[in-house]
């Protein structure tokens, strides 16, 4: 790609309004700077983070103080609901992993067996579709608040950054961990035969659970220092998308449980037996992901509810910055 | 129109600060954004790179900090406002007083210490 490509590419990054006013004017501080020659490395991240900046701020604009608005506080509960339902999505996942035909529909299972692998491929796309909602809505709040957000804002958006990441490369470490040390351990020993497993999960579960809430307190701290930009009715729409992809899950996953239920034996993993059998009796580990996802699902319609409603819908907060 | 601090968002002023260190620039005559860069280079050593130095400039615009003359081919010089100056006032007085601060607290350090510390303009 030619250098004066390159720039154009760059520049056609930022947004449509804000290219029509200093598009020129870039290009040619661009050519005074560097004239025909290929552009630093260091300058062409600079312009592509700042075009992303720039983006962002059409959702988001700096608050004036911590914030407390009704979106703002919507928008919070909603990353909190999010949070429950990946918590809650994780022990769901976990505990369906021993009923393996009613995840996926393997050839020869009975029709019938459709409803349960179809819920657990509706949570699994309804999920991801969530995941991309939670990015559109906190990566620009990130990046507002790191760019131009006050110092005790960056401040504090940057401890919980340290933290998430801490606790993010622990998880990951634990988890190679559990998987090189449970590669020789038998399958009998890994359902319920081995004490050393199971507490091995169980810590892993607590480290990922820290990790997410960890992740949440970022988005959590960039959304206080944000205000919704005035008239950004996307904030509003992808808050009301994602509090729908949130229910989506938690109603999949019970629709999951309830076809599970009318014949858990007949779902089980063949060679798993009568250890696997014995988790049908174990209501509370069927009914804990549930609950969370249920908790989830009720902090996200509040969110959204919260954002969207007319006295702090998005569209009805001011620029303050 | 009022004075408008350089930040209205409870941020203390940095003296790398990309919107200070623009219109510390201009408060000595319009400029575009190459003489901008260039001149902040000279003054304060720091070499703002063009999204850096755009983003500063809509955001003081926007503000009503600076203001755009016409065009001169691709260039546009921007010139301070009288807001701007205001802002850019209150700005370095906070620095002196981190200054200030900084100062006393040398002294006392090298009081402390019952070391005699080189100054910048010379000894204390």
């Amino acid at each position: 790609m030619t250098s004066s490509r390159t720039r154009r590419s760059l520049i056609a990054l930022y947004p449509a309004r804000w290219r029509r006013r200093y598009g020129d004017e870039v290009l040619g501080h661009l050519d005074d700077e560097w004239g025909t020659t290929r552009l630093p490395v260091r300058t062409v991240l600079d312009l592509a983070v700042a075009a992303a900046v720039e983006r962002s701020r059409g959702a988001f604009d700096v608050a004036a103080s911590p914030t407390d608005l009704d979106a703002t506080r919507g928008l919070r509960l909603l990353a909190w609901g999010w949070c429950c339902c990946m918590v809650g999505g994780i022990g769901f996942a976990k505990l369906a992993e021993h009923f393996w035909t009613a995840r996926f529909r393997p050839l020869g299972v009975p029709s019938g067996f459709a409803v349960a692998a179809a819920s657990y491929a509706a949570v699994q796309w309804v999920a991801a579709m969530g995941a991309v909602c939670l990015s559109l809505l906190v990566a620009p709040a990130v990046l507002v608040a790191l760019a131009h957000g006050g110092r005790v804002a960056r401040r504090r958006l940057g401890g919980a950054l340290a933290l998430a990441v801490v606790l993010s490369c622990l998880a990951a470490g634990y988890l190679v961990w559990i998987v090189l040390w449970a590669h020789g351990l038998t399958l009998a020993q890994r359902v319920g035969g081995s004490p050393g497993y199971d507490t091995s999960v169980v810590g892993l579960a607590v480290l990922v659970t820290a990790a997410l809430a960890a992740w949440t307190r970022v988005a959590s701290a960039a959304l206080r220092g944000v205000v919704p930009a005035h008239g950004a009715r996307s904030v509003a729409l992808v808050a009301r998308l994602l509090s729908l992809c949130v229910v989506g899950v938690t109603l999949a996953a019970g629709l999951w449980l309830a076809a599970v239920a009318v014949d858990a034996r007949g779902f089980l993993i063949p060679v798993l037996g009568p250890h696997a059998a014995a988790l049908t009796s174990q209501w509370p580990y069927v009914l804990a992901p549930e609950v969370l996802l249920v908790a989830g699902a009720v902090l996200a319609v509040r969110g959204a509810w919260l954002v969207t409603a007319p006295s702090g819908g998005a569209d009805k907060v001011g620029v303050t910055a | 129109m009022p004075a408008a601090p350089i930040e209205r968002r409870g941020r203390r002023v940095r003296q790398n600060d990309p919107s200070l260190l623009i219109l510390l620039s201009l408060a000595e005559g319009d400029k575009h954004g190459h003489a901008l860069a260039v001149d902040i280079a000279e003054v304060a050593g720091v070499r703002l790179g063009p999204g850096t130095l755009y983003g500063a400039i809509t955001r003081l615009e926007e503000r009503g900090l600076i203001e755009p003359l016409a065009e001169e081919g691709r260039r546009r010089p921007y010139r301070l406002t009288g807001a701007g100056l205001a802002a850019l006032d209150e700005g370095v007085r906070e620095l002196r007083r981190l200054a200030a601060a900084g100062d006393e607290r040398v002294v006392a350090a090298g009081r402390r210490l019952g070391v005699t510390a080189a100054r910048g303009l010379g000894w204390a």
